[in-house]
């Protein structure tokens, strides 16, 4: 722990297991003020060392591992880690952010990131030990599941309290599904970024840090933290998160509001997961404990166990596949979280080939046997084993949503959903504006957590948000009272309020604080912009503005953005693909026929309006020059030139 | 004054370790659960979490394993402090605890252990659940008592319930 850094750890860590060459960088201190950590950072690093001529497979793409100022302190769950690469999935921004105690670990061994290049021969392992860093043969660990490494690395290093991010068998086998592990279910799961570890042969990172953290202001911190942990207790949501977690406020509502003819949903609802859920668990530093250790007690699948259980578990274990049992859902949950794959898509992919199958477009000749009817429970372990294996079907279903489709053919691409590659199925552009458009314009693809408003959704908590609520939020952040109450009302404010929504995520992912605490879920009595200057001044001992970290969100987000704009996107792909395809095609997309209560028009619209507040050119979808500079992002004003992508202001 | 002691509840544990980071920061300033002088021990795979600190025990072995007569169990306050001017850095004191309830600072490089912060812990301060409870020992006995038998003899109640409803 280096004395000048307060909040930071003070250091770089480079790692390169082409010639096990490890260097160890200060971090300027202009840099952590400028790019405040955790995405802010690694966008930054990204953009500078992957163009996007490198494939995301090859040695030449990098991933990297973070934390922020805030992880690892007092500030209530202040325990995320994030993590970056080119998306072998996508081959645009690749990121994607898990809690744990992996992050806090990481922190306290002094280092505020984790650069991996390069790949190595052989499967390897990186051991972390303050100071000392060490790239270890991990050959007795391929092929092991997540678990299992956690546990022997944990005993060949004589040392319980290492904490772990690993892959899987879906991470060494290159799975597009594939995703990074923390402790035993602390998923980095978006944009197969455990395909680019298992292409470096890198298993795991292990970490044990006992140099801890400096705190500029300690007394401030503290007060300032107990605060924010009791005021929270006040909030709506409070109550939903520390009992049931995000199935009481992602899965409930959906159900009640997507499916609402659909009566067995009600077996999955969050209360029938009570007889599995035995305690309280939670992430570090957080008072939400939204976390629950489940058993199994009866029946087929007595005997599962795990932690970790979110809301999405229920929508791609059980509601896309019109599977209504919890014991079944906790089984997949355990079972993607030990093979290393995303909860989220073995069930889009699944219950995409279920839709083929009982449309007559595939037969039991295209799935290797396989009955795949809805609600085929033995189905769907199944073809998720064989996915996380790439075997046989499950390698086709790797490639969902768009390389699978283009192998099957047969018009099966009308039943697919994804916004620049990254996929969905669940509900998501039907239920507001807010969230078609937070969905679309998403820099990492299709993203129901950078910006896509939850509670606030009208009609979602009809008791704890009720319609005068929501127009008195609206009123009092977008003096328009419509802004959130109204639904699908076309508006300069609806885009603010995404551009509001996903500037409070990145804020929260540069600084290593849980969404769940922060205003975005916690919307009346969360951590607010505010007391985000206040922690991060406190922690730091720097002098943070709101202004300060608008910007640094703004920075980020356009990094990105220009991240993707040099890999050739623009505003044709923030759009999700329902919406264009009645234009394109003369016919209604099956998936949403007669759920958008809007046009191509209104989309065009108010995609207008968020490309004028987030400082896009309307035409091609790509950042203004203007915008670029006024964050300090000249060198990507240079580098967009140069590859003569910029856009200057339409006079 | 009565006897007031720390009392864990593990089943109430989620693990946080918000525990360890607000004694770190009471002790340091900094933020450090290598400098905690409470732990919580875990076994992620059954899903178990317990906070341990020094039992301020009334007859403790540290003491009597300390060769400088470093140790000793504060009268009035019942804290159990060590003398860092006659203390050597033997270690012995946290092998002669059966509990683990010595540390060691591997920042200033002393032996640690639980000083109730004066008499207001902060550890329980913080505790989300009330897992980390500071009460009057004799009071506290018979409240576990009270849950012992109603968990046993008594099943049809909910203890949980009933006690969460008596903090």
């Amino acid at each position: 722990m280096s004395e000048k850094y307060y909040g930071w750890a003070g250091t770089i860590l480079d790692v390169n297991l082409s010639d096990n060459n490890i260097k160890k960088i200060p971090l300027p201190m202009e840099l952590a003020r400028k790019y405040i950590g955790g995405s802010g950072l690694m966008a930054s690093i990204l953009y500078r060392d992957v163009g996007p001529e490198i494939d995301a497979l090859s040695d030449k793409n990098l991933t990297m591992i973070a934390q922020g100022p805030l992880s690892g302190t007092i500030v209530p769950s202040s325990g995320r880690y994030e993590i970056y690469a080119r998306s072998p999935l996508t081959g645009i921004i690749g990121r994607s952010n898990g809690g744990g105690f992996f992050g806090p670990e990481l922190k306290w061994a002094g280092y505020d990131v984790i650069i991996v290049r390069g790949e190595s021969k052989a499967p390897v392992y990186l051991w972390i030990d303050n100071e000392e860093v060490e790239i270890r043969d991990a050959g007795h660990l391929w092929g092991k599941d997540t678990w299992e490494t956690q546990r022997i690395i944990r005993e060949e290093l004589g040392d319980h309290n290492i904490q772990t991010l690993k892959i899987g068998p879906a991470g060494e086998n290159l799975c597009f599904n594939s995703c990074v592990i923390g402790d035993l279910s602390r998923a980095a799961g978006k944009n197969s970024i455990g395909a680019v570890w298992g292409a470096k042969k890198l298993k795991a990172i292990a970490v044990r840090g006992s140099k801890g953290v400096n705190i500029a202001r300690p007394n401030d911190l503290y007060d300032l933290s107990m605060k924010l942990m009791e005021r929270a207790k006040k909030d709506p949501l409070y109550a939903i998160h520390t009992s049931v977690g995000s199935p009481g406020w992602v899965s409930d509502p959906l159900a009640k509001k997507a499916w609402a003819k659909e009566e067995r949903l009600q077996e999955i609802m969050s209360d029938k997961f009570e007889n599995h859920f035995d305690k309280n668990l939670s992430c570090y530093g957080c008072p939400l404990h939204c976390s629950h250790w489940y058993t199994v007690k009866e029946g087929k699948y007595k005997g599962v166990k795990g932690e970790g259980l979110e809301g999405n578990a229920v929508i791609y274990g059980g509601m896309v596949e019109k599977i209504y049992n919890s014991a079944f859902i906790c089984a997949y949950n355990t079972l993607c979280n030990k093979l290393g794959l995303h909860i989220d898509h073995p069930g889009c992919a699944i219950s995409w080939a279920m839709d083929l199958y009982e449309n007559g477009i595939i037969t039991k000749a295209d799935t290797d046997g396989i009955e795949l009817t809805w609600g085929n429970e033995e189905a769907v372990l199944t073809l998720t084993k064989k996915i996380a294996h790439r075997e046989g079907f499950g390698a086709v279903l790797d490639g969902y949503p768009i390389r699978a489709a283009e192998q099957i053919g047969r018009g099966s691409d009308k039943y697919i959903s994804h916004v620049k590659g990254n996929p969905g199925r669940g509900p998501g552009i039907e239920l507001s504006l807010e969230w078609t458009l937070a969905l679309a314009v998403a820099t990492r693809g299709r993203d129901h957590l950078t910006g896509a408003p939850w509670i606030t959704t009208p009609g979602y908590f009809p008791e704890l948000m009720p319609q005068k609520h929501l127009e008195k939020l609206g009123r009092e952040r977008f003096g328009d009272a419509d802004a959130i109450a109204k639904p699908w009302k076309v508006s300069p404010s609806k885009a603010k309020y995404v551009y509001d929504l996903e500037n409070i995520c990145s804020i929260c992912d540069m600084t290593g604080v849980c969404k769940f605490m922060s205003e975005y879920t916690l919307y009346n009595e969360g951590i607010h912009l505010d007391d985000f200057v206040s922690l991060l001044s406190a922690a730091t001992g720097e002098n943070f503005t709101a202004e300060d970290l608008v910007e640094a969100a703004e920075r980020q987000l356009l990094t990105e953005r220009s991240y993707n704009a040099r890999a050739g996107l623009g505003r044709d792909d923030d759009y999700p693909n329902a919406f264009d395809w009645e234009e394109k095609r003369g016919e209604p997309h099956p998936l949403y026929e007669g759920k958008l209560p809007i046009t191509l028009k209104d989309y065009d619209a108010v995609l207008d309006y968020y490309y004028e507040v987030r400082g896009v050119d309307k035409e091609s979808g790509q950042p203004l020059e203007e915008k670029l500079k006024s964050v300090g992002l000249e060198e990507i004003v240079e580098d967009l030139k140069k590859r003569k992508i910029i856009s200057k202001k339409k006079q | 004054m009565a006897e007031k002691a720390l009392f864990v509840d593990m089943e109430k544990c989620t693990g946080c370790r918000l525990c360890e980071i607000v004694c770190s920061l009471q002790h340091t300033n900094t933020c450090n659960p290598a400098r905690s002088r409470i732990n919580v021990m875990k076994w992620e795979e059954d899903g178990i979490n317990v906070p341990f600190m020094c039992q301020q025990c009334e007859d403790p072995l540290c003491a009597q394993a300390c060769p400088m007569n470093a140790i000793e169990k504060d009268e009035e306050t019942g804290v159990i402090r060590t003398d860092y001017e006659k203390c050597i850095g033997c270690r012995m004191c946290i092998m002669a605890c059966p509990m683990g309830g010595t540390t060691f600072d591997p920042i200033e490089k002393k032996v640690i252990r639980c000083d109730l912060c004066g008499g207001d812990p902060l550890c329980a301060k913080i505790c989300p659940t009330g897992a980390i409870v500071f009460g009057e020992v004799d009071r506290m006995a018979l409240e576990i008592k009270r849950k012992g038998v109603e968990r046993f003899f008594i099943p049809a109640k909910d203890y949980g319930r009933i006690i969460e409803g008596g903090n």
